[in-house]
């Protein structure tokens, strides 16, 4: 039930519309209700039509802000707010989804965001590192992406995120290890 | 494009015990259901991480089901 919640927020930060995603439940037993659940979530999905189409957002938009997403999902600070926030739903012992809804967004939203916006950041770095098989942005591009991943880094958990910079330095610029090493 | 002709592309992510058997049960007692479902098996629900959730949509699918 986190996990839906820590969803529709993500959703609703890049501008997709949360009812695409749906968590319902059915018994092996309720046949007729899975039956139900499919129809009329297919039904909604069916008015709303192509991913992007009712939010307004072009395909190429759209793409952009789901890999973000993506990446905010996977990245390291967000997972362990999320499980912490996990804990905290436990050991308090109240499931109702109105709570979780409530706790996870105040705990994760700060975080999703954090994550988003550095995505931006580190954005730089990802495309530099397919180029240094071309010879011509061997120079240029892999110092720019250690110097800007490095920073971005820093601002999110100074220690923990320096080693996460690393082996992306090091990913982009594997001749270089020296200068990287320097700075 | 038509409502009609349009097929929206839907992932579902499919409990083993629960919803997987409730489709397959479905099947069975032959109850009609929309085609657009795309099922994937898992063995539960809490393997269900976030980051499968957005990576169905990077691939493009239009909505997902999560059934427990």
């Amino acid at each position: 039930m986190g996990m839906n919640a820590l969803v529709f927020n993500v959703l609703q930060e890049i501008g997709v519309n949360p009812e695409r995603f749906s968590l319902q439940w059915a018994s092996a037993a309720e046949a007729p209700r899975f039956v139900k659940l499919i129809t009329e979530f297919t039904g909604k999905i069916k008015e709303l039509g192509p991913l992007g189409q009712a939010e307004g957002i072009e395909p190429d938009e759209m793409k952009i802000r789901l890999d973000k997403g993506l990446a905010a999902v996977s990245s390291r600070k967000v997972r362990m707010v999320f499980g912490n926030t996990a804990k905290t739903i436990r050991k308090e012992g109240i499931f109702t989804q109105e709570y979780i809804n409530g706790v996870i967004e105040a705990k994760l939203t700060k975080a999703i965001t954090k994550a988003l916006t550095a995505e931006e950041a580190t954005e730089g770095a990802k495309p530099a590192a397919p180029e240094k098989e071309k010879p011509a942005a061997k120079k240029a591009a892999p110092r720019k992406a250690a110097s800007k991943a490095k920073p971005a880094a820093k601002k999110a958990a100074p220690k923990k995120a320096a080693a996460k910079a690393k082996p992306a330095a090091k990913k982009a610029a594997p001749k270089k290890k020296g200068t990287a090493k320097k700075k | 494009m038509s409502k009609e002709e349009y097929k929206p592309k839907i992932l579902g992510f499919l409990c083993n015990w629960c919803c997987y058997a409730a489709a397959d049960a479905a099947g069975v007692s032959r109850y009609q259901y929309p085609p657009n479902l795309r099922t994937i098996r898992v063995m539960c629900t809490g393997r269900v991480d976030p980051s499968f959730v957005l990576r169905g949509f990077v691939e493009g699918a239009d909505g997902i089901f999560t059934g427990g």
